[in-house]
């Protein structure tokens, strides 16, 4: 099943005059996806206009069958879980404990399911010994490692990790393999 | 006059926020605003870039200048309403002068914003401005972006976690807003640090005095600029107070 498709699509930045291109470019459910380029090349434009947190000049993105363009970003972020270059700039709380928990609060959702989800998502990223570590100031300065876990809560279908191997050092670091494996076992997709 | 050395340009905005500050007569700052349109015309000052960049805090220089108009009691009553004062002479002109303030600090702004920094601050230099203050400026100048970046990414990182801000009640909002300084407050902090890890390591103040590789030159007719600014800044200034 195609999870993201992009056709025809243009974006550029008027400041810089960079212009990215991409005719058409699919990624399935299931796959594992590596996107490399030089720097500057539009790695991250690419990749943020398939999570359509940019929107393109041209062109047509499709998240799951539907536009991009109708889709809130909360909308998105059920189907595809996003981490970004900079991962610090998605931590809101002190503590990995506090910051699994921050967007259950700020929704008002029930405190005993979340808290079991929490635990559950801790546990399959290994992350469980340190839910009361502080996030700040992370392992590698700017670790993905913490913020992969939240970003997961919503079992999102695709994921697509900037820099994923960032900071997955010591305790965490066999959780990265083991966690795109399971991903992709269970006909989910990674670029 | 785009290309005028940035000492022209910061004397120039020097002269019309301090005439912005002093002036409260009808006509002058009428005239000072005039002043500093023109100026930042001359100057090559991306106005309408800017306006674009800069209108979402539009209603709250709106607000600022309406409430002016409408707290202020004194002078002749110009709309009246069941015997009540609505709006007052003084306070529509107390209004168009908050306007106009805005409208002078703004052309000052985009000029500067113009000017390449590392110019700016090489024209500090060379004006005696201590080396360390310079320094300071600049990097602060190089941080100010990237806020606005980190603050932007957090806000999206939100959303996609599935908080949508529209739902959100405005108390769990004031909470939210707030969470969101905390990945750009250790970031500042973060790049603070290696800023300053870097500076001792290519050994910044090692010596009182620094040599500046590139320096800026006044030609003859950025000499007749400052000639003409300070002119009209003294005459301004007198004339003022004369009447």
């Amino acid at each position: 099943m195609t999870a993201i498709a992009l056709f025809d699509v243009l974006y550029c930045y008027e400041r810089s005059g960079f212009v990215l291109s991409c005719p058409r470019l699919e990624l399935r459910l299931g796959e594992l996806t590596l996107i490399t380029g030089p720097n500057g090349s539009g790695k991250t434009t690419l990749s943020k206009l398939m999570c359509g947190i940019l929107r393109p000049k041209q062109g047509r993105i499709s998240i799951f069958g539907r536009r991009a363009d109708e889709l809130s970003l909360g909308e998105i972020g059920s189907k595809v879980g996003y981490l970004f270059q900079n991962p610090s700039r998605q931590l809101f709380a002190p503590t990995v404990w506090q910051e699994m928990l921050f967007v259950q609060e700020i929704l008002g959702q029930d405190p005993q399911p979340a808290r079991a989800r929490a635990e559950q998502l801790l546990a399959r990223f290994r992350l469980a010994d340190l839910k009361e570590r502080r996030v700040y100031p992370s392992a590698a300065g700017s670790s993905s490692a913490w913020p992969s876990a939240p970003c997961s809560w919503e079992e999102p279908s695709f994921l697509s990790w900037m820099n994923p191997l960032l900071g997955w050092i010591g305790p965490t670091a066999p959780s990265f393999t083991s966690s795109w494996t399971s991903y992709c076992l269970r006909g989910r997709g990674w670029p | 006059m785009k290309s005028a050395d940035p000492r022209v340009k910061l004397l120039w905005a020097v002269v019309c926020t301090s005439g912005a500050v002093f002036f409260s007569k009808p006509w002058w700052m009428l005239g000072l605003t005039g002043f500093s349109l023109f100026g930042a015309l001359l100057f090559g000052a991306d106005l309408v870039g800017l306006t674009r960049r800069l209108k979402r805090f539009l209603p709250v220089l709106l607000m600022v200048a309406a409430v002016q108009v409408l707290f202020v009691r004194t002078g002749a009553p110009l709309v009246v309403v069941g015997g009540r004062v609505l709006l007052t002479a003084d306070g529509v002109w107390r209004g168009l002068s908050a306007a106009m303030r805005m409208v002078i600090i703004f052309c000052s702004g985009a000029v500067m914003a113009r000017e390449d920094s590392r110019r700016v601050i090489n024209s500090l230099i060379q004006m005696k401005v201590p080396y360390v203050f310079c320094f300071s400026l600049f990097a602060a100048l190089r941080f100010i972006p990237l806020f606005g970046e980190a603050f932007a990414q957090a806000l999206t990182a939100l959303q996609l976690r599935g908080v949508d801000l529209r739902r959100v009640p405005w108390r769990q909002k004031l909470r939210l807003y707030s969470a969101l300084l905390v990945p750009v407050l250790a970031e500042t902090l973060a790049r603070a640090e290696n800023l300053a890890a870097v500076m001792e390591a290519r050994g910044f103040g090692a010596l009182p005095q620094r040599t500046i590789y590139v320096r800026n030159t006044m030609n003859g007719r950025d000499w007749a600029a400052v000639a003409v600014l300070l002119l009209v800044g003294v005459f301004a200034v007198r004339f003022y107070y004369a009447s």
